[in-house]
């Protein structure tokens, strides 16, 4: 799980504007934020951008960034000095607009901080500033207020860096598991055994593409299907083939003289794996997951139903389990990875092929149904 | 006996392996409850546990709804150290951000997967076990 305090706390200065602070002032609504930090022209001006005031006039920004707590007096050498040098300079100092090139004055400056901002140092900075009347245009953001900001106004924001933690660590766990197989390769070994690892090896890194697929569509980076005649067994053979199925069976019943169905075969067999990965990872051991292969009333459409006798999808979730990066709260207590990606992926296949993925049982044998229009035939 | 405790049998398979070959019987548990069982029924020599590991296999799963809380070998960690402070433990993880220096006794060790391959996760539980 991702700990907010921590993911703020982990990021370095760089990271904490370009990849917070600059997306959260655009989402606050900020016009033409720009990074400013390390310019010459920077004059303690981190981030800039401008809202408009209730005249239509531009309010200008700057944000002094700062991935540290913020304590001690100005008096002292210490952050908080530090922090009065660049919120005098970035009001003082005036700052041409780069998109109209005029010279403008700032007229707030947020201090941010990933860290904490003590009282005193908040009081010391704001007596100094009063002394030439810019205390008034000051304006403090420490770690919680960030973090609150942040849900306020990017909702997606801490699901989609959990999301990405999850990819991390799913990835890291099938990449562990092909490192120790190739080291084990190096001992002197039968030619059978030999093969049954190098078989294992396969079986990790098709599930590595197929995760590191399922992300780029998951991201939106799918490319239009590339449409083909595709002989229908073969494909949803192909798709049972490599999938690590970990002892627990796939029992494929595939109608006999099934059209041939016109569609993308690479993606069609990625979405079936979605689903069958699914339906074997929350299977119980020893068990089955059938497959069955036919044609839909009238011939119109190709069906194929995928029944595990898994754990269920509980009733109140069962409206979710297409969106992506969700897991039904039982899936967690079963198996501690996976991404929650496969079936709302699967799901984006099947509407490019104007085919439908339904959740047709959610209770045990829970069955997924795909569904594809059969067209006029080569 | 070594108990290597982990849900994820295609990762850990060539530690198993390596550990067996050098004459170790290694049992595997793949979850909380199957851990717990092990423990009850079998008096292992050092255990190898998995930081983030589910309640149960789907088979355990019971039909009620049961309390869902953040799964967590190190939960388990302390069950072992309650019933022996002695028992040679290794946390062995993909996780990164669990901390090392989080207080763990003299006869705790972490180690991370990515960091350890089979033959030396062998020679380290080896090693422990002539300690």
């Amino acid at each position: 799980m991702l700990d907010e305090d921590a993911y703020l706390k982990g990021l370095s200065e760089e990271d904490l504007r370009a990849v917070v602070l600059i997306p959260l002032l655009i989402h606050m609504g900020l016009r033409d934020v720009i990074e400013y930090h390390g310019g010459s022209a920077e004059k303690g001006k981190d981030i800039i951008g401008h809202y408009a005031g209730p005249l239509g006039d531009r309010h200008y920004v700057a944000v002094v960034a700062k991935a540290t707590d913020i304590h001690g007096s100005v008096s002292k050498r210490g952050s908080a000095s530090e922090v009065l040098i660049q919120a005098e300079q970035a009001l003082n100092e005036p700052y041409t607009d780069i998109y109209d090139l005029k010279e403008v004055r700032i007229d707030e400056c947020w201090i941010i901080t990933s860290g904490n901002i003590k009282n005193t140092a908040v009081e010391s900075i704001r007596g100094k500033l009063a002394k030439s009347n810019l205390d008034k245009l000051v304006r403090f953001v420490d770690r919680p207020r960030l973090i609150q900001l942040i849900s306020l106004h990017i909702p997606t924001f801490w699901h989609h860096e959990r999301i990405l933690l999850q990819f991390a660590h799913e990835m890291r766990s099938l990449l562990v598991g092909i490192h120790a197989a190739a080291d084990f390769l190096r001992r002197e070994l039968s030619t059978e055994k030999r093969n049954q690892v190098v078989d294992g090896i396969e079986v990790q890194i098709r599930h590595a593409i197929d995760t590191l697929q399922s992300w780029s569509l998951a991201q939106g980076q799918s490319r239009e299907p590339i449409l083909d005649w595709v002989d229908v067994s073969g494909m949803v053979r192909k798709a049972v083939s490599t999938l690590a199925h970990e002892g627990r069976g796939i029992e494929l019943q595939i109608e006999e003289g099934l059209p041939k169905l016109f569609g993308d075969e690479r993606l069609l067999i990625h979405a079936l794996r979605c689903v069958l990965d699914n339906a074997v990872r929350y299977s119980y051991s020893n068990s089955t997951v059938m497959v069955r292969v036919a044609a839909g009333a009238g011939g119109k459409d190709l069906l194929i139903e995928v029944s595990d006798q898994g754990i269920g999808v509980p009733v109140k979730e069962q409206s979710r389990i297409f969106e992506p990066g969700f897991q039904a709260s039982n899936a967690r207590m079963v198996r501690a990875t996976g991404l929650g990606m496969g079936l709302a992926v699967a799901r984006r296949i099947l509407s490019q092929h104007k085919g439908e993925l339904k959740l047709t049982r959610a209770e045990k044998p829970t069955q997924f149904v795909l569904q594809l229009p059969l067209g006029a035939q080569p | 006996m070594i108990l290597f405790i982990d849900d994820d049998p295609l990762q850990i398979e060539y530690y198993v392996e390596e550990l067996r070959s050098r004459g170790l019987r290694v049992v595997v548990a793949g979850s909380v409850a199957e851990g717990r069982r092990c423990l009850r029924s079998e008096t292992p020599s050092l255990v190898i546990l998995d930081v983030q590991l589910p309640l149960c296999a789907p088979s355990d799963l019971p039909p009620t709804e049961r309390e869902h809380a953040m799964v967590s070998g190190l939960t388990l960690l302390r069950e072992i150290r309650e019933q022996d402070p002695e028992l040679p433990v290794i946390l062995f993880t993909v996780l990164l951000d669990v901390d090392a220096a989080m207080g763990l006794d003299s006869n705790t060790r972490m180690l991370r997967k990515v960091d350890v391959l089979p033959h030396e996760l062998a020679d380290l539980v080896q090693a422990a076990l002539l300690e």
